[in-house]
């Protein structure tokens, strides 16, 4: 717990000081760091982005191999894995580039909101975080103003929260691709939609600060998004249920590996 | 398979975006709107009644005698006023968060301590109202501003009763003077930015400071700007308080400072290791002045040199408060020690057993501690323990 107070506090104090620095615009400077924080994080990011996309791209043939093998779980196992192998990805290879992202959007979140301090109790309990450096000391009280935001209340003209809503949800649109189950759509859907909606309630009531570094944060994740993808992915695509496997295909590289690995194990089978 | 993952994926996520929001918002230090604006209300009065705000917003007359018998409230002399809001003027809220103190449906803050005249005690609140009561019987003389809604900013800092005006700060940046038989406006002077500190009056100026890092002087008959107000580096962070020629007061760059009344200009300045909040006590000499650095310091009022420290075992909040020669320190994890003020030796620690934020008031021999349970406690100093405690159970 110490050690992680040291790291939110430098995280705080680099933030007032980035304000004090940008002439006192703490909205500005939450965007500054918010922006250097995805930058630094910016390998992990696409390499996240890139395993999303190929363990998407594998699921036409995960589906297959599920029919395939439905009534044989561990042979269904072992195709799957050596679907992966051959792929060059780890199944739990995209989480952990998420999972060591999350600290930093922990550390950056709570920084945010020790720095507004919004009330006497919460201004005494910043002044045990701050370092004693004079551009954190005189950069003190922030100045909650930016924009048509007070960035310790929530913003009242809900704009924050359509933005956050939306930009998480495009964010989420863009790698989910569409169920090839019927059944699923609408599961696909309330899971698209669970989140946004969270986060929509949560600027409701969160200071604005926070919903300002959601926004910016989503924005940024959606133009990586962009250009590591190679577009909008899934955002444009038709996302009808109806819409045949065959529609989703991936690239012809990987899918003639896994028909290749099919026919020779059907062979393999006839020889027997 | 897929599906099976996605919502194990799903739940994962979900649990530790819960985990933020909940360690963001309710963790150590994390200034959230939950528990944030609670208040801190010190006492007044004298050995028969005395007056304190509640965190619950009830301004309750104590009769001292009747609390150390242990017997019913409301006994002889006693009261309670609640003050009900039908909205928030300075805390936060939002539609699925409650506005004001919490939870709790009446809703408002106290963080100033109730200054009482002959027949009124007078409250200010966070929620931007000043409440002007009786002192026998507790029924509202007055109001300000007149109307149920309207309000005037957060009130953080104490009113000041100075020649039948109340004076206060709010954090809508405004300083006001009231006529306190009537609650009428007299005047109002603008700032540059919210004031959470007290005005303090000297001599028909009115001393005060705002976020905007200016001390300015007013006059307290028109409310006209009598020179032009001081630059300070930081933003004061204590009230101020004006003693002899001075006015001493703590900023946000951990500095106490000590500033010519008549010229403005700076006498010294005493570095500590953070800032301090609680306005200092000065006596003959000396200034006595609790840090946020967990230390008490005395300091030779004409120099500035450090007399004496004491440590204590947590950050000063609450004003100190003299007791005969001693000098009575609470910490903010709710240790009190009994200073002698010449050399700063210790004489008596007494532990609260609960954290203290609240000014401290002393009477004779005994010193009330408003504790962050909101319980008022009775501590005989020459015993050195708690020979009572009272908490007023809301309705």
């Amino acid at each position: 717990m110490e050690v992680w107070n040291i790291i939110v506090d430098a995280v705080l104090n680099g933030l007032i000081a980035l304000s004090a620095m940008v002439g006192n615009n703490f909205g500005l400077s939450i965007i500054i760091l918010t922006v250097v924080v995805r930058l630094i994080l910016y390998p992990l990011t696409v390499r996240q982005t890139r395993s999303t996309k190929v363990m998407q791209e594998l699921q036409p043939k995960i589906q297959e191999l599920q029919k395939k093998y439905a009534r044989n779980q561990q042979k269904l196992q072992q195709e799957t894995m050596q679907l992966y192998k051959e792929a060059k990805i780890n199944p739990l290879g995209c989480l952990w580039p998420m999972l060591i992202q999350l600290p930093v959007w922990i550390a950056l979140y709570q920084s945010i909101m020790r720095a507004l301090a919004s009330t006497p109790e919460d201004l005494i309990q910043l002044s045990q975080s701050l370092y004693s450096w004079p551009i954190v000391t005189q950069a003190l009280p922030l100045d909650e103003r930016f924009l048509w935001l007070h960035l310790s209340k929530p913003d009242p003209y809900l704009i924050l929260a359509v933005l956050v809503g939306v930009t998480m949800w495009v964010q989420q649109k863009m790698v989910t691709p569409p169920p090839t189950d019927p059944r699923q759509q609408s599961m696909t859907q309330i899971t698209t939609l669970m989140m946004p909606l969270l986060f929509a309630m949560f600027t409701l009531s969160f200071p604005s600060g926070l919903s300002l570094y959601w926004a910016v944060s989503n924005i940024i994740g959606i133009i990586i998004q962009y250009f590591v993808s190679g577009g909008w992915g899934y955002l444009k695509k038709p996302s009808s249920a109806k819409s045949p496997p065959s529609k989703k295909l991936p690239p012809a590289e990987q899918q003639s590996k896994v028909l290749k690995g099919a026919y020779q194990e059907k062979k393999g089978i006839l020889k027997k | 398979m897929k599906t099976k993952k996605s919502k194990i994926l799903a739940l994962v996520i979900s649990i530790v975006l819960f985990g933020i929001i909940i360690s963001g918002c309710y963790g150590p230090g994390a200034g959230c709107t939950g528990p944030g604006a609670r208040g801190w209300s010190g006492f007044s009065g004298d050995n028969k009644t005395i007056y304190v705000g509640t965190m619950a917003g009830e301004v309750l007359a104590l009769n001292p005698s009747a609390r150390a018998k242990g017997l019913s409230f409301p006994s002889d002399g006693e009261w309670e006023y609640v003050i009900k809001m039908p909205s928030s003027g300075g805390s936060m809220c939002g539609p699925m968060l409650a506005c004001g103190p919490g939870s709790t449906p009446v809703g408002v803050t106290i963080y100033g301590t109730p200054v009482v005249s002959s027949d009124l005690v007078y409250v200010g609140t966070y929620n931007g109202k000043v409440y002007a009561l009786n002192s026998v019987t507790g029924a509202l003389r007055w109001v300000y501003p007149r109307e149920g809604n309207e309000t005037i900013g957060a009130i953080v800092g104490d009113l000041v009763l100075h020649d039948g005006t109340i004076y206060l700060g709010s954090s809508n940046g405004k300083v006001y003077a009231l006529d306190a038989e009537t609650g009428d406006h007299k005047w109002e002077f603008l700032t540059g930015d919210r004031i959470w500190t007290s005005p303090a009056i000297s001599d028909d100026i009115v001393y005060v400071s705002s976020y905007d890092r200016k001390l300015y002087f007013v006059s307290s008959k028109d409310g006209s700007e009598l020179r032009h107000p001081l630059e300070l580096p930081a933003v004061m962070c204590s009230s101020p308080v004006v003693f002899g020629d001075s006015i001493y007061f703590g900023t946000f760059d951990r500095n106490l400072y000590a500033v010519n009344k008549n010229d403005a200009n700076i006498r010294w300045k005493f570095e500590g290791g953070n800032w301090f909040w609680s306005a200092p006590l000065v006596e003959g000499k000396t200034i006595y002045a609790g840090c946020l650095d967990s230390k008490i310091y005395a300091i030779d009022a004409e120099t500035g040199m450090q007399l004496w420290q004491f440590d204590a075992d947590d950050a000063i909040v609450s004003d100190p408060v003299f007791v005969d020669e001693l000098i009575a320190v609470v910490s903010e994890s709710g240790s009190m020690y009994l200073l002698n003020k010449s050399t700063g030796g210790q004489e008596r620690t007494i532990s609260i057993g609960y954290d203290v934020m609240a000014p401290l008031y002393a009477i004779g021999n005994i010193v009330y501690v408003h504790g962050r349970d909101d319980y008022v406690y009775g501590v005989d100093i020459d015993s050195g323990q708690i020979t009572w405690k009272f908490k007023k159970v809301s309705k």
